[in-house]
């Protein structure tokens, strides 16, 4: 075996992760080979250096802070009356909690998709695909700028209106440019936005007669969709953003 | 419908997510504030992975919490990271490394085979802010195999799960890890004027 070889299966070796014939190999090159023992000893104390770093404790306040936003998530979709008797043990409260939850929601999406005109639903498919395939791509936009005098000429030419571009760093979600996206069989405007580590797509093109509308925000696939009308146009966001932020950026656009 | 639920099925009623996914708290923000190197930014993770974790707890089939949540911490971060990077504009190497460990198989990076050197007992026990510091310098898609192997002791089979990737790529990215954390610590050990020049001994021996 080669020194380098040896130094490649050295980590897995120092694991016991390495199966025979070559962990002996490794062991008998180790035992006379000057360089590779030096490596592997270099490794080995990396390796014991490290462990005694230990974990980095999370600040204090943090399981707090996370239990009231699991508190805070779970709310909505819990049936009032379940969650006052606790005198049941624990466990079944929350079991029939969740149950009666499960009931709801499968009585509501039912209702909701029944209801949902299939229009909505597919345009509501279409900017859910067109965000997350904006994620899964190397960059989210084709135009950055925080300036709305850059994207929204950008825009021009490529669609057929003026989008209405507006900046929102004060407010606390930065534009960070636009792009263009497919959506019910038209080329629409897309203007992507932050918001801490959330990234926004909001999708806009112009109302056409009866597509006036504004909608109770939706979860798609754990994100969170609302879609509204202003101003003759008709907007989509889609985020993972809470529902709530969601709303403040609408009151902003 | 509730009168037909036995009292089997309310004995089989599943501990709450909170109670399943808090005691893992700490092993959580410690994978995140290796890979944000900021506090307020793994803690903004850590968050957002709990939230996620519980929207998605139906799809946990209750064989092991610690390797499940610890997934989604990890691809919160990596999304943090990623809009970080796009919000400075800027361009920090260790992203390519990530590109290119998506085709599985990243370039050879050298770094084992380049010296093999004799220089003994580089590396002095005890020096945790220069281990910080290497720790640091290691692109994070490797520094995230090492905390989980080294720091959470995780086997293998359980980084496969966080990582996402087949063991034998567990395998080779932890050799790779190793050696940039062994060459990265030489580096600042070196630089900090702590150890001597390096040593000309560069020969491979063949047995």
């Amino acid at each position: 075996m080669r020194c380098e070889e040896v130094q490649d299966l050295a980590s897995a070796w120092l694991d016991n992760e390495l199966s025979e014939p070559r962990a002996s190999m490794v062991a008998e090159h180790e035992a006379g080979c000057e360089a590779c023992h030096a490596y592997v000893t270099d490794l080995r104390i990396l390796a014991e250096q490290m462990a005694q770093l230990g974990r980095e404790p999370a600040p204090p306040g943090l399981e707090e802070r996370i239990r009231l936003t699991l508190a805070e998530e779970a709310r909505p979709s819990v049936a009032p009356s379940a969650r006052i008797g606790r005198f049941p043990s624990r466990g079944t409260v929350q079991w029939l909690t969740s149950m009666a939850a499960v009931c709801l929601l499968s009585v509501f999406g039912t209702w909701s998709v029944v209801r949902q005109p299939d229009a909505v639903a597919s345009t509501q498919h279409d900017v859910v695909a067109a965000h997350v395939r904006s994620l899964l791509q190397n960059s989210t936009i084709q135009v950055p700028s925080s300036d709305s005098h850059t994207v929204r000429p950008w825009f021009a030419g490529k669609v057929e209106f003026a989008p209405p571009v507006k900046d929102l760093t004060a407010e606390g979600f930065p534009l960070i440019g636009g792009r263009l996206d497919y959506v019910d069989g038209h080329r629409v405007a897309t203007l992507v936005y932050h918001h801490g580590l959330h990234t926004i797509s909001v999708f806009v093109w112009p109302e056409t007669s009866g597509s006036a509308m504004s909608r109770p925000p939706a979860q798609v696939e754990g994100l969170n969709v609302l879609s509204w009308s202003k101003d003759g146009m008709v907007w989509w966001a889609v985020s993972d953003m809470e529902p709530g932020e969601l709303k403040e950026l609408r009151s902003l656009l | 419908m509730m009168v037909s639920l036995g009292n089997e099925a309310i004995l089989r009623a599943p501990k709450s997510f909170e109670q399943q996914a808090l005691p893992h708290l700490d092993a959580a923000y410690s994978l995140a504030f290796w890979l944000m190197r900021e506090r307020a930014d793994a803690e903004d993770v850590v968050q957002d992975a709990y939230v996620r974790a519980m929207r998605g707890f139906d799809g946990f089939r209750g064989d092991a919490m610690r390797p499940w949540l610890l997934a989604i911490v990890r691809n919160v971060a990596w999304r943090a990271l990623a809009v970080r990077r796009r919000a400075t504009n800027n361009v920090i190497p260790i992203e390519a490394a990530y590109t290119r460990a998506g085709e599985d198989e990243p370039e050879p990076m050298t770094i084992a085979s380049d010296e093999p050197s004799v220089e003994t007992r580089l590396i002095e026990a005890g020096d945790r802010a220069l281990l910080t510091r290497a720790l640091d310098a290691v692109t994070p898609l490797f520094r995230e195999a090492l905390v989980l192997r080294e720091i959470e002791g995780m086997s293998y089979a359980e980084i496969a799960t966080v990582l996402g990737v087949p063991q034998g790529t567990v395998m080779s990215r932890l050799s790779r890890a190793r050696a940039e954390l062994r060459q990265r610590f030489k580096e600042l050990a070196r630089g900090t004027g702590s150890q001597g020049p390096r040593s000309g001994e560069n020969g491979n021996h063949a047995v």
